[in-house]
């Protein structure tokens, strides 16, 4: 199965820097997320995340590590975040691991919300984004 | 509703403003690119109060955004731009967004409620609102995830002020407040 990559790109939108790993099942998303198509990016990794839950099959740990995103892409990310529940709850081994910058509250919060939206356990890590 | 809240007069607000406390004024038509450019200057201009800095700029994503999508007002020429106005003030102890644009009179009532029904809700039950909001199904209406004004108080940490102006029988002005208190 193929990897994933999108290069990160900071124009008049922000993409996020993805790359999925078909061979660990490590997976990551980094940067900024502002989207001109939200759905449709975030639907790639989710049909990619199918993919390999239906022929790989293996453990799956999902890292986010994001500074800034948008309400749109929120939405997409607890949608993410459901295929992974999903999974786990059909006896997948799925690891979760939320990385906020220091000192942001809001992105902090945003995984303790994840977690009652869809009762995975996730990891929050503090730290220290590049200027 | 109060009839105060429905009879501002943004012309006159904004000439009031002192203008060394403008940090960013814009009324026209706005793009994809034009926000992004405001956006990249909010952050020069607000790269030394880090934490409010950064709530300012994600607030000003969103309620640009807000104003893309819904304002009611366009050119009539070019593409067809959206229009609307756009402003960030710097009041000594907070930041302030302003943003304004025409809505349909018919929206006011609904804008209003969804105005004091935030501002009525203390943080908690405004994260458990935002998540029950993000979880139903997207509105067709609202290309983002309809959560940007819950975001928005969220972020700031503090009640949202709205104010109308019924222009006819069809529109009307919509002004949106935002204060962010400076963190020194």
């Amino acid at each position: 199965m193929e990897n994933l990559e999108i290069k990160g790109e900071s124009g008049v939108y922000f993409i996020p820097e993805v790359k999925l790993d078909a061979s660990t099942g490590n997976c990551e998303i980094s940067g900024e997320s502002y989207l001109e198509d939200t759905d449709e990016f975030y639907n790639n990794i989710i049909n990619w995340l199918e993919t390999y839950i239906k022929e790989v099959n293996s453990a799956l740990v999902f890292n986010f590590k994001l500074t800034y995103f948008n309400t749109s892409s929120s939405r997409s990310i607890l949608n993410v975040l459901r295929v992974l529940k999903k999974y786990q709850d059909d006896g997948g081994d799925v690891t979760v691991n939320w990385y906020y910058p220091e000192d942001d509250e809001s992105i902090a919060e945003e995984a303790e919300d994840y977690m009652k939206d869809t009762g995975l356990e996730i990891q929050m890590f503090e730290f220290e984004p590049e200027d | 509703m109060s009839e105060e809240k429905r009879d501002f007069n943004f012309f006159e607000y904004h000439t009031q403003i002192a203008q060394d406390s403008i940090l960013l004024s814009y009324k026209g038509p706005l793009t994809d690119i034009l926000l992004s450019e405001l956006s990249y200057d909010i952050r020069q201009k607000l790269h030394k109060d880090k934490k409010a800095g950064k709530k300012v700029f994600s607030i000003f994503m969103e309620l640009s955004q807000n104003v893309l999508f819904y304002s009611k007002e366009m050119n009539r020429f070019g593409n067809y731009d959206k229009v609307g106005t756009l402003m960030i003030l710097d009041n000594d102890e907070e930041y302030e967004l302003v943003t304004g644009n025409l809505i349909y009179k018919k929206d006011v009532p609904r804008l209003l409620q969804k105005c004091e029904k935030i501002n009525s809700m203390d943080r908690d039950t405004l994260r458990e609102y935002k998540r029950m909001l993000r979880s139903g199904p997207s509105h067709e209406e609202s290309k983002g995830a309809g959560i940007g004004l819950v975001q928005t108080a969220l972020t700031s940490g503090n009640k949202l002020t709205m104010r109308i102006r019924e222009l006819d029988s069809d529109y009307a002005f919509y002004v949106l407040f935002v204060k962010v208190k400076k963190i020194k």
